[in-house]
């Protein structure tokens, strides 16, 4: 799934030290609800699911011929295991993928762990129980599944904006990167959504024991998912897209202007003050280079070349990774 | 499997390996702490490539290799970065004649800092064997039941994985790798349940296996860190070479704004 | 004279689901004997050995060396019992072998010199002596099967078990299992389908079947016993056949 995993660099120290130490926190209590000190059985189990995840990445959901996507796997923890135990199980793959995989940087851990751990399974776990009620139908258990699945995640994403502007490295509008943000999660948790449902119905159908308590409130899931669901989330999903890119068209035009006016006045002003050849040089340069350079469009052709350029990138990462898989096969 | 790979040069032995887990840790720490400290329009200077490089090529990892995995984590921060260009535009000076917008400063430092601070992190986790790194991990602090849950994590990984493929294996030798979406869905979200159930097998006979041998909830490692010389001398020198670099007298300060 | 070392009486255990799986066995093994637990899928044989390691808690008594076996009086017992897993990835769960070999010893509470003797001794009786810093997934699959041993030999239980311990070897590697599990000295209690490593191995073979002992004897006796062996839905072992 498309995990944005937050890197050092774009944050300062005094931010990351201070995710860090929140994001310690909530893990603390998060083992002590677990009862982890108590039930030495817990130990090997949350470890064990850990891994799980890693593998369930490994088996791919089709979308279009040549992309796929997997689980993710937050909230389907969350809802099958409860939010502290699988806050604990997403932080320890975060933290694997940091020091194994290099995803993310060490000191962006704490930003990952609440982004990506900490607010998808408690965020979700709530909202998924609020919806789906005592003993709900199959339907309002998708329902469930999805709302969880789409808040949980687009709230964990909409704090990467933040604190990366926070921070103040990247110097990246923060409405813009939200709506980016918010766009993009929106569909990876569509399809999450579904996978977490097809798990659950699942088990629900083949093994309800192992779900404990939680299996009699989800058994009408085992039915199935109706064709109907999908279709009306994914207009959902598409009215909400549609929302976030008419609030790019409406919000943009006054941050737009400053920038397009501080632009003109900035290479006014340099080229007042360096009458300099070389000068006039590095700002066609740079013109040139900013493959967008009618300012009027910035944020619209910003957000759509945002989404092409990550998704191509990330196509290319996916083809690398699964080049090195194979070169990892054949030295095995 | 990508892990596979990474994993075969912590095996190996060099000067970097045999350092103590906790050494390299607080190092790579302090680093990209100094990394992340410099200023925005502040391009690193080439004296910070000394630290990842020296690592790097005394743990005798391949350069090549580190390259093409920092460019496998770096989509998102490239795509972030690359906007930075059009959304900052304030002037900075790079000599008395050439000016160039402040995104395109912050872009450069950032991705400078980005590939160095990965460098140390690869250097850290090529050098050093994953359950080392977790004792160096639970000595400076990080709780027990985490890295107990990671030790297991980590040896049940290669195994889960392994059945994912053989699970998707036998799929695929079913279905072609055709049918109706819907079908491949549920099949697909059938093998994730799979995959689940025997998670949960796996973690309650390793659970008995454990009681067996009279677990009690506390896990000891028999082999523990020795601190030694070379340790000290590592953390001084960085120590020493950090702070020349970021308080020394550097290239960057042109960019001071 | 030989010497009583475990005792089961009346010996029930049901599952949570409900399963009755055992129903009242009774087994007697001497110190040094070497004894085959043949049996269908699904008679007993592994819940048995759970019980016998103080894993399950069933109804009826369960004695090793005169002492019963509680759930209470476990830590006094846990050294005296030991059971291989028939998977070598539930077995050894460590970082490390040497790691897996001490996780026992020092459960029971030995200081480091005794630990590490133990590692030892556990590791040539296995022959393992220069693997000890290997990762449980580098090692062959004949070399998990004989670590798995090793790990609980280097409790030096006064009863081993093994569940299927040829299962998955290839024949050398099985070949080489039997060579060293016969230069063995313990008590030992094994769980097999695999006739030629039993009578290798066992004099004596008990056949349970849906929960209960169903025949007690000498090796020969019960695996050539034709009528008997196809009624519990098992092979006649050919070497003593006829």
């Amino acid at each position: 799934m498309l995990a944005m995993h937050m890197a050092n660099e774009l944050l300062t120290p005094a931010v990351a030290v201070a995710l860090i130490l929140f994001a310690a926190a909530a893990l603390a209590l998060a083992s002590r609800q677990t009862r982890l000190r108590f039930d030495p059985a817990k130990v090997p189990l949350m470890g064990v699911l850990g891994a799980f995840v890693f593998a369930a990445q490994m088996i791919n959901f089709p979308i279009l011929p040549g992309t796929s996507g997997h689980l993710g796997g937050g909230v389907l923890l969350a809802i099958l295991l409860g939010p502290h135990a699988a806050t604990l199980v997403m932080a320890s793959i975060l933290i694997v993928q940091c020091l194994i995989f290099q995803d993310g940087g060490l000191l962006a851990l704490g930003a990952n762990i609440i982004n990506l751990g900490i607010v998808p399974c408690y965020l979700g776990y709530i909202l998924f129980h609020g919806i789906a009620g005592a003993a709900p139908k199959a339907g309002r258990i998708y329902l469930a599944v999805f709302a969880a699945t789409m808040i949980g995640m687009v709230a964990g994403a909409v704090l990467v904006p933040f604190e990366v502007s926070i921070s103040g490295v990247a110097s990246v509008p923060i409405t813009e990167f939200l709506l980016v943000m918010i766009g993009l999660h929106l569909l990876v948790a569509l399809g999450e959504a579904i996978i977490t449902f097809l798990i659950v119905g699942y088990l629900c159908k083949v093994r309800p024991q192992v779900l404990g308590a939680v299996a009699d409130k989800l058994s009408a899931a085992g039915k199935g998912l109706s064709s109907g669901a999908v279709i009306g989330s994914v207009l959902v999903v598409a009215l909400l897209l549609g929302g976030v890119f008419s609030l790019f068209a409406s919000g943009s035009p006054d941050a737009l202007e400053s920038i397009t006016s501080l632009e003109d006045d900035t290479s006014k002003v340099l080229v007042k003050q360096n009458p300099d050849e070389l000068t006039a040089k590095a700002t066609e340069l740079q013109e040139r280079i900013a493959f967008l350079p009618d300012y009027r469009w910035t944020s619209f052709s910003g957000m759509v070349g945002t989404i092409v350029t990550l998704l191509v990138v990330w196509g290319i990462s996916r083809i690398l990774r699964g080049r090195n898989k194979h070169v990892a096969q054949i030295t095995d | 499997m990508h892990h596979h790979y990474i994993d075969r040069f912590a095996y190996q032995d060099s000067p970097i390996h045999r350092l103590d887990p906790r050494a390299k840790i607080l190092t790579v720490l302090a680093y990209s702490m100094v990394l992340i400290s410099l200023h925005r329009y502040q391009i690193p200077s080439p004296g910070y490539l000394i630290f990842p490089f020296v690592l790097l090529v005394l743990g005798n990892i391949s350069l090549l290799f580190v390259a093409k995995h920092i460019l496998i984590v770096s989509p998102f921060i490239v795509c972030l970065v690359a906007f930075s260009p059009i959304f900052d535009k304030t002037p900075c000076p790079i000599t008395e004649s050439i000016v160039i917008g402040g995104g395109w400063v912050t872009a450069i430092s950032i991705m400078i800092r980005f590939v160095l601070g990965m460098g140390a992190l690869v250097a850290l986790a090529s050098t050093t064997r994953f359950p080392e790194l977790l004792k160096g991990f639970e000595k400076l602090g990080v709780p027990r039941l985490l890295v107990t849950q990671l030790r297991f994590l980590y040896r049940y990984l290669f195994l889960l994985v392994d059945q994912a493929m053989h699970l998707r294996q036998a799929r695929r030798a079913r279905d072609a790798g055709r049918g109706p979406l819907s079908s491949r869905w549920h099949s697909s979200a059938g093998l994730v349940g799979v995959l689940f159930l025997r998670t949960l097998e796996q973690a309650e006979h390793t659970h008995l296996a454990m009681m067996a041998r009279g677990y009690d909830g506390t896990i000891q490692l028999l082999k523990q860190l020795r601190w030694q010389r070379r340790d000290w001398i590592l953390l001084v020198v960085t120590a020493g070479y950090l702070v020349v670099l970021r308080w020394g007298n550097y290239l960057g300060d042109f960019f001071g704004v | 004279m030989s010497e009583l070392l475990l005792e089961v009486e009346g010996l029930y255990y049901k599952y949570d689901d409900g399963t009755q799986a055992l129903c009242g066995v009774d087994l007697k093994i001497d110190r040094g004997e070497t004894i085959a637990l043949v049996g269908p899928n699904g008679s007993g044989k592994s819940t048995l050995l759970m019980c016998l390691s103080g894993l399950y808690f069933g109804q009826g008594t369960v004695r090793i060396d005169g002492m019963e076996m509680t759930k209470s009086g476990m830590k006094e017992i846990r050294g005296r019992v030991g059971l291989v897993f028939q998977s070598p990835d539930d077995q050894l769960f460590m970082p490390t072998l040497a790691d897996d070999l001490a996780f026992g010893p020092i459960n029971l509470g030995y200081d480091r010199a005794k630990v590490q003797e133990r590692i030892d001794d556990a590791a040539s009786q296995m022959q393992l002596s220069d693997m000890l810093d290997r990762a449980p997934y580098h090692l062959s699959m004949g070399q998990k099967r004989n670590a798995s041993i090793a790990t609980v030999l280097a409790m030096q239980p006064s009863l081993l078990m093994m569940d299927e311990p040829s299962s998955n070897l290839d024949p050398r590697s099985r070949r080489r299992l039997i060579e060293v599990l016969e230069s063995l000295d313990t008590t030992m209690l094994i769980a097999s389908h695999d006739l030629a490593l039993i009578g290798r191995l066992c004099k004596r073979t008990a056949l349970i079947d849906e929960g209960q002992i169903v025949a007690d004897g000498p090796t020969a006796d019960i695996l050539g016993n034709r009528t008997l062996m196809e009624e519990h839905g098992l092979e006649v072992w050919p070497e003593t056949a006829g």
